[in-house]
């Protein structure tokens, strides 16, 4: 990764702190201005501008209105850089067995590709995949904080 | 008949904490109640080259202990010290040092073969029990001792050995922020351990073929992109065990995985997630030709066969959550098997149809257990944080599974059917996914 996009992943991650205060949702996204051309339609710029993840209840596949709004972010994103095309990851925390979390991961990545199919972006732009337990994401926190965070459907522009 | 006067017989004789034995083998340890008292035995072994002799009891020891069914009497507590098959045992000697068993075992080498022959006496019967003799290339005496064990425990049990048997399971090693999953094999006591994958991609549960010459898995079809590797599918490979050739087995729209063959080898049964939902489908590894088995907005996965091939086993939260159900072969007559408190997956069948094995988790923690075909009979065999993913000795009688401790530490253990004896498998990594060989070495 370049130096530009760092820093822009930087300041996304400063927005997603201060995002934090905020109880529920970390994905609210403070919009961070882009003055670099080369950045823009970046995956580092759809991370800082629209939100990569929704996150997900325990064995559950609905998508939140926290979600949703993310998603309509992502929407917007998309359709502002057409060429860009996305793969969304579904991901579960540890609690259930191997085998169903595959299951469960691809049914979390759908509820998140049907939104965005479902409100414009087209088929040849949005492919999933599940990584149930076995790619989990990294986390500081305690137990709870962490399965939550992987309780997750991330978005990952390609 | 017979047999069942003496099952009833040994039963009869355990309760009363006595040792017995028939005419043709001899059954006192029964497999199916526990044992918390080991049977003892010592093994008086003849081999010119004492350093073979020590490298064989070793192995040969350490496959009866690891049941917790037997314990080995040290050599430096015998009273005979004559050695070989046709010395005729002291029986007031080996009852002095409280050898319940004895198995004088001679070892020759013999034009580039390595022979061994056994006797295994019951010394409070001072009667011969068992004999064996088996020989094998030299390099094989591994396998050797192992077969020496096997029969020592099928003489004193009743039950097949199964100390001459293979592990397969998924390794899975830290590297810097990253995990490295490999496919590795090993015999059952952790020795000739190899990898089969070279940790490139993502692989999970490795799957044997009934023939035992081939493995299934789970694993994700990848394109490289900028140097990052991107993944297209997640599909089922299989890979030819002799000659180590890899090969895409099964791959549709979706996510295909969990894979297992049929009893016969010829169908692999797994689950095809798409748009959500998750089927059990079968495909025939002849003709190729694919057939669903399950449909609805569900997830139904962890198929397994039943060792007659007339039943599929499987986990399906069409009911709102997890539990188990088994259908016929042809997908029809679905029926729910458990209906306990919590969420039931990964069922595998035993391979002698008596018992399915479980995974078992909800807000009381974690389990292992077991459960007739029939739905009765349920009882958990061992508990621990994030345990799942139960596999059958050949025998049926001892069950390995993983465990993920609280520092992420992830294992495999054993467990007897009868709960007792949990034990950890040494590994040289991490350790998920274990699946237990049919076949011998």
């Amino acid at each position: 990764m370049n130096k530009k996009a760092e820093k822009l992943l930087a300041l996304a991650g400063l927005a997603l702190l201060a995002a934090c205060e905020c109880p529920k949702d970390p994905q609210v996204i403070t919009p961070v201005v882009i003055d670099d051309e080369s950045l823009r339609g970046s995956a580092a710029d759809f991370i800082a501008n629209a939100g990569d993840r929704v996150f997900y209840d325990y064995d559950k596949s609905t998508l939140s209105q926290e979600s949703e709004a993310t998603l309509l972010r992502q929407v917007e994103w998309l359709n502002k850089h057409e060429s860009r095309k996305v793969l969304v990851e579904g991901h579960c925390d540890p609690r259930g067995t191997r085998e169903y979390n595959i299951g469960l991961g691809e049914r979390r990545a759908n509820a998140a590709a049907k939104f965005l199919l479902d409100h414009g972006i087209s088929q040849d732009r949005v492919r999933t995949i599940s990584y149930g337990k076995d790619r989990p994401i990294e986390a500081q926190g305690t137990q709870e904080e962490v399965y939550r965070l992987n309780r997750v459907a991330i978005s990952v522009i390609e | 008949m017979l047999d069942m006067l003496k099952k009833t017989l040994l039963i009869i004789v355990l309760c009363m904490g006595y040792l017995c034995h028939a005419e043709d083998s001899t059954v006192v340890v029964n497999v199916n109640k526990g044992v918390l008292k080991p049977v003892s035995i010592a093994i008086n072994a003849y081999e010119p080259s004492e350093q073979l002799r020590e490298k064989m009891l070793k192995v040969i020891n350490n496959d009866l202990q690891s049941t917790f069914l037997f314990r080995s009497i040290p050599e430096a507590a015998f009273l005979q010290n004559l050695r070989g098959v046709a010395v005729q045992p002291n029986f007031a000697l080996w009852k002095t040092i409280n050898s319940q068993y004895l198995a004088n075992l001679e070892i020759h080498r013999e034009g580039g073969l390595l022979k061994a022959s056994m006797v295994i006496y019951d010394v409070l019967g001072e009667t011969a029990v068992g004999r064996f003799s088996i020989s094998a290339a030299e390099n094989s005496w591994r396998k050797i001792a192992h077969r020496i064990a096997n029969n020592i425990y099928e003489r004193i049990t009743g039950e097949q050995g199964y100390f001459d048997t293979k592990i397969l399971y998924v390794s899975v090693q830290k590297k810097n922020r990253s995990k490295i999953h490999r496919i590795a094999l090993m015999d059952q006591d952790g020795h000739n351990h190899e990898f089969l994958t070279g940790g490139e991609s993502l692989v999970l549960t490795p799957r044997y073929a009934p023939n035992g010459q081939e493995i299934s898995y789970f694993t994700y079809q990848e394109k490289i992109v900028n140097g990052r590797r991107v993944p297209i599918a997640g599909c089922v490979y299989r890979l030819n065990l002799l000659t180590q050739r890899h090969e895409l087995l099964a791959r549709f729209q979706g996510m295909t995985y969990a894979p297992r063959y049929s009893p016969s080898g010829n169908l692999l049964v797994f689950s095809l997630s798409r748009g959500g939902s998750s089927s059990i489908y079968t495909l025939d590894l002849l003709t190729k030709r694919v057939t669903r088995l399950t449909k609805g907005r569900c997830i139904d996965t962890s198929p397994c066969y039943s060792p007659d091939g007339k039943y599929i086993v499987f986990n399906s939260d069409r009911g709102g959550t997890q539990q188990i159900y088994i259908m016929d072969a042809d997908g029809s007559n679905v029926r729910r098997l458990s209906f306990g408190k919590g969420r039931y997956a990964t069922p595998v069948w035993s391979p002698r149809g008596d018992w399915i094995a479980f995974t078992k988790f909800g807000k009381d923690g974690f389990f292992i257990g077991v459960i007739r075909p029939d739905g009765s009979g349920e009882r958990m065999l061992a508990s621990g944080n994030l345990v799942e993913g139960p596999t059958w000795s050949p025998n049926g009688r001892v069950i390995m599974f993983s465990h993920q401790d609280y520092a992420n530490r992830e294992k495999i253990f054993s467990v007897d059917i009868t709960g007792y004896n949990k034990h950890e498998i040494a590994t040289p990594y991490n350790a998920i996914d274990p699946e237990w060989s049919t076949h011998q070495l």
